[in-house]
């Protein structure tokens, strides 16, 4: 009789202790949010300040934690690096990166990933091993090339083409991705020339070196530029040079700078990369990440904009941005 | 194991645990589905009323920009010049946060008077924009636009929310001229409006107008930016009122209602199961720790009331098992049930009639002894033995030998039925064999005092009867009946078949006797007897019948004073039994 009753006792006292044992687990684990970690390149301007809000908004659908941390000069690859080493050692579960550099990221990203934390990397890549199922790549900006090209020869007769492709560094894979994808368009087109300069950040200096392109061949006829920088210098460039509206300029990014120019027909078309949605997604598939799920190709968002469909509802909704 | 092998306590303890978890059971069920449709309804009235007071504010809003907008002709003309016109329109402007721009544009495009007035687009711009054409074919005369960025001023790109109207201006003749009023709201406005509005955790509202293009929406810029899809096929298919759908793999409830004037819908959208599931958490909580502790009462309920129902039970089981009939006490259960403690009553009554049943049998025994040993006495009675030798000496004095050939061999005979001591049955013959040589022996001894007949039918010769039951009825016909008679008596005995019984007939012509000694005869003991000095036999006898038959069997005296007596011996007519002399010879 007694040996019955201890066995209910016992019976009673587990099955108390597996069940508090299992809530006190299950809340925790409920109230553990993933911690990601997103570092850009660099702050301030449309581009990063869209791709910080689009991860904040998705930050919110998924209630995790975000920490943001950016480096002020976009070649600050020991700050980017400090700030791996701290958030590892602080325990993230996931880093979005914008890279400074290609190489010189590799290891301390590759120490990140082995000590079990997700890596993914926006808009430039890092010298990652291929066969790693830790990070993502989001940089393929070639479809966005190819197609601002393509709308180029569909809508302007040429008789000649004589490209300028000005962007700020050649290691910073999605400019590299975009002028490849520009240029591979023009490739196929018959007299066709194209040249590719890398010309830093700086806006004064990126001008002086777009009008001492076009001194040096006065024959050119489209010039791209890849990035806000380069665009506004293009913008400034244009003013000064007396190209006697033979130039079709393209630029990238939706700067009020850049609307303006397009507004008074100072450049002819913008290139707007979604850099919200960039980032919007870069959090979704973070999680997707360190929940082991297979991450396909997202492929990047744009939108090519010119005067006469800048304020169509679709194309408006994605060059003027919502307050 | 087979369910005969579980224990009362075991059947009792299992039944209660097994009802108290039934009922948690059941009980958490009920007051689940009750709770659930409590909170539903509850969600669903909140998003109802939501939606409501949003209607309300948005109707309020939207009313106080028609009234500007009705205002504006009044003011162009009580206004005695253009200045005073703008300055009235700023004024308005001024005063509120969510008015960007107040405009009058002539037909053609060109602008009349308004806040706008600095590097505005050209008139041709103007016209093509939806504000200016849906104002003139819209038939209510007025039209809300959905958020856009504003064409008004070169390089500003503003996002605003339209309203225009055509309205009637006249002019330094009199002559009434159509005109476009333009209130452009900043988006912002409508945005504050319907933020401050919100469904549960995670539900929200927005605005769509009535081509279903989106005025407002919490999510406008992840749709604005291609990240984010409302729900508008469903919409379209309820134009007014609630539905549940499913969307993105939720379950959501919508509710859509109008906003006067506009042609907007407010579209309410909450996650019941998802807000559930949020009430829900501390509920489950709750249950989950009230279940295994209503599961814990329920085992110590079961253990409690199955040791209070089982422990009288053991008791008396114990009782029983130390049982013992010589020093049984009456049971003494404490805090028993009334069935219990009936039970331990019944049991104590068995167990006293089980005593007296054994006292009884002890009795029989011990009368049994007594009668044994009172035949035994009789078998050898040595008065009769002495009398009948005297009588045989008296007769050899006489030298009549006949007499003493006689006596000796009734008294051969006697003796020889006597010692036959293994066999307590005899056959009748042989009982009334032993009888006869006994009348025999007692009439040579009474010499002419009485005669004595016996009747035995053949068929019952070989029935059995106990061993000398009948020689002391017929000793005491003698002692008691013929002995005090002057005159010769006469003994007779008959045997007879009454249905499955013998009656056994032993009269005398004797004396007789009254009631009173009749009765006494057969049920008074033997002292009583002694002070009388008869009927000792005849007692025993009786007993020895009732003892070894039963009550129905016995004596039955029929006797009245100078009547004589008759001594009806009724006994069971049995199987006939092989006679005891010659199972001797056998």
């Amino acid at each position: 009789m007694k040996k019955r009753k201890l066995y209910i006792v016992l019976i009673i006292f587990i099955v108390l202790i597996v069940f508090f044992g299992t809530v006190k687990v299950l809340s925790e684990r409920a109230e553990k949010p993933y911690n990601i970690t997103f570092i850009r390149m660099k702050e301030g301007g449309q581009f990063w300040s869209s791709m910080r809000n689009g991860v904040r908004e998705a930050r919110t659908d998924n209630h995790c934690i975000v920490d943001f941390y950016s480096t002020v000069n976009a070649a600050d690859v020991s700050t980017q690096i400090d700030y791996i080493n701290k958030t590892v050692n602080n325990g993230t579960d996931c880093i979005v990166i914008t890279p400074c550099s290609y190489y010189l990221l590799q290891k301390p990203l590759k120490i990140a990933e082995e000590s079990g934390v997700k890596v993914i990397s926006l808009f430039n890549e890092y010298d990652k091993d291929e066969e790693s199922s830790a990070s993502f790549y989001m940089t393929d900006l070639h479809p966005a090339g190819r197609a601002m090209a393509e709308e180029l020869f569909s809508n302007n007769k040429f008789s000649y083409i004589n490209a300028l492709i000005v962007g700020s560094f050649a290691t910073l894979s999605s400019e590299r991705y975009l002028a490849e994808g520009f240029s591979e368009v023009l490739k196929n087109e018959p007299n066709a020339n194209f040249k590719v300069i890398y010309t830093g950040r700086k806006i004064d200096s990126i001008c002086t070196q777009i009008i001492n392109s076009y001194k040096i061949d006065s024959k050119i006829n489209i010039i791209f530029t890849v990035n806000a920088e380069t665009s506004e210098a293009l913008i400034k460039a244009l003013q000064m040079i007396d190209s006697g509206n033979n130039i079709l300029s393209v630029v990238s990014s939706n700067s009020l700078i850049n609307i303006e120019s397009l507004e008074t027909n100072i450049v002819d078309y913008i290139l707007v990369i979604n850099s919200f949605a960039m980032g919007y997604q870069s959090i979704y598939a973070a999680i997707d990440l360190i929940e082991g799920k297979k991450v396909e190709n997202i492929s990047v968002d744009f939108s090519i904009v010119n005067k006469k469909n800048m304020f169509e509802p679709d194309i408006q909704k994605r060059l003027f941005l919502m307050p | 194991m087979s369910s005969r092998n579980f224990s009362i306590q075991k059947i009792f303890g299992t039944a209660i645990l097994a009802v108290v978890i039934a009922i948690t059971f059941f009980m958490t069920l009920a007051v689940s589905i009750y709770f659930l449709i409590q909170v539903r309804t509850s969600l669903e009235d909140s998003t109802q009323q939501t939606i409501y007071q949003l209607r309300r504010n948005l109707n309020s809003y939207v009313t106080d920009i028609i009234k500007i907008g009705s205002a504006v002709p009044d003011i162009i003309s009580n206004s005695e010049s253009e200045e005073q016109i703008i300055q009235s329109f700023n004024v308005i402007k001024n005063s509120r946060n969510d008015i960007v721009t107040i405009d009058i544009f002539a037909l053609n495009g060109e602008l009349l008077f308004g806040t706008s007035s600095n590097n505005l687009r050209a008139p041709k711009e103007i016209v093509k924009q939806n504000w200016f054409k849906y104002a003139q074919t819209h038939n209510s005369g007025y039209y809300f636009s959905v958020p856009h960025v504003q064409q008004l001023v070169l390089l500003k790109y503003t996002w605003v929310i339209s309203y225009s109207e055509v309205i009637k201006l006249e002019d330094e003749n009199g002559i009434s001229h159509s005109a476009v009023l333009l209130i452009d709201i900043n988006q912002s406005s409508i945005d504050s409006i319907i933020k401050s509005i919100s469904i549960g955790e995670n539900g929200y509202c927005f605005l769509i107008d009535k081509f279903y293009n989106i005025v407002y929406h919490p999510k406008q810029t992840l749709i604005n930016l291609g990240q984010f899809k409302e729900d508008i096929p469903s919409l379209k298919q309820h134009i007014l009122g609630r539905f549940y759908s499913i969307y993105n793999n939720s379950r959501r409830y919508s509710i859509i209602d109008t906003v006067d004037f506009t042609g907007w819908k407010i579209v309410g959208i909450s996650y019941p199961h998802e807000e559930l599931f949020t009430v829900m958490v501390p509920f489950l909580i709750l249950i989950s720790v009230l279940i295994p502790v209503l599961t814990l009462a329920g085992v110590i309920l079961s253990l409690v009331v199955s040791n209070y129902i089982t422990l009288p039970i053991r008791q008396l089981e114990k009782e029983v098992e130390d049982f013992n009939i010589e020093t049984f006490k009456p049971m003494l259960l404490k805090h028993t049930s009334i069935e219990v403690r009936s039970l331990a009553i019944s049991f104590t009554r068995m167990a006293e009639r089980m005593k007296k049943l054994m006292d009884d049998i002890v009795e029989e025994q011990k009368l049994i002894r007594k009668s044994e040993l009172e035949a035994l006495q009789a078998k050898i009675n040595p008065h009769f033995l002495y009398n009948t030798l005297d009588s045989i000496v008296w007769f050899a004095e006489q030298k009549d030998f006949g007499n003493i050939i006689q006596m000796v061999k009734a008294l051969s005979n006697m003796f020889r039925i006597s010692i036959s001591r293994d066999h307590e049955f005899i056959t009748l013959e042989e009982e009334l064999s032993h009888v006869e040589s006994y009348l025999a022996i007692q009439q040579k001894r009474f010499t002419d005092k009485f005669d004595f007949s016996i009747s035995l039918p053949e068929n019952l010769k070989m029935k059995p009867i106990i061993k000398l039951l009948i020689q002391p009825i017929v000793e005491n016909s003698i002692y008691h009946g013929i002995r005090y008679l002057v005159d010769p008596g006469l003994i007779e005995i008959k045997v007879q078949k009454e249905g499955e019984d013998i009656i056994v007939t032993v009269s005398d012509t004797g004396v007789g006797m009254d009631k009173e000694t009749q009765e006494s005869i057969l049920t008074t003991d033997k002292h009583e007897h002694d002070r009388s000095g008869s009927g000792i036999g005849v007692f025993n006898v009786n007993k020895r019948i009732k003892l070894t038959y039963g009550e129905k069997y016995g004596i039955k005296i029929i006797s009245e004073i100078e009547e004589g007596a008759t001594f009806e011996i009724r006994i069971p007519c049995g199987d006939d039994i092989i006679p005891v002399n010659k199972m001797v010879e056998l």
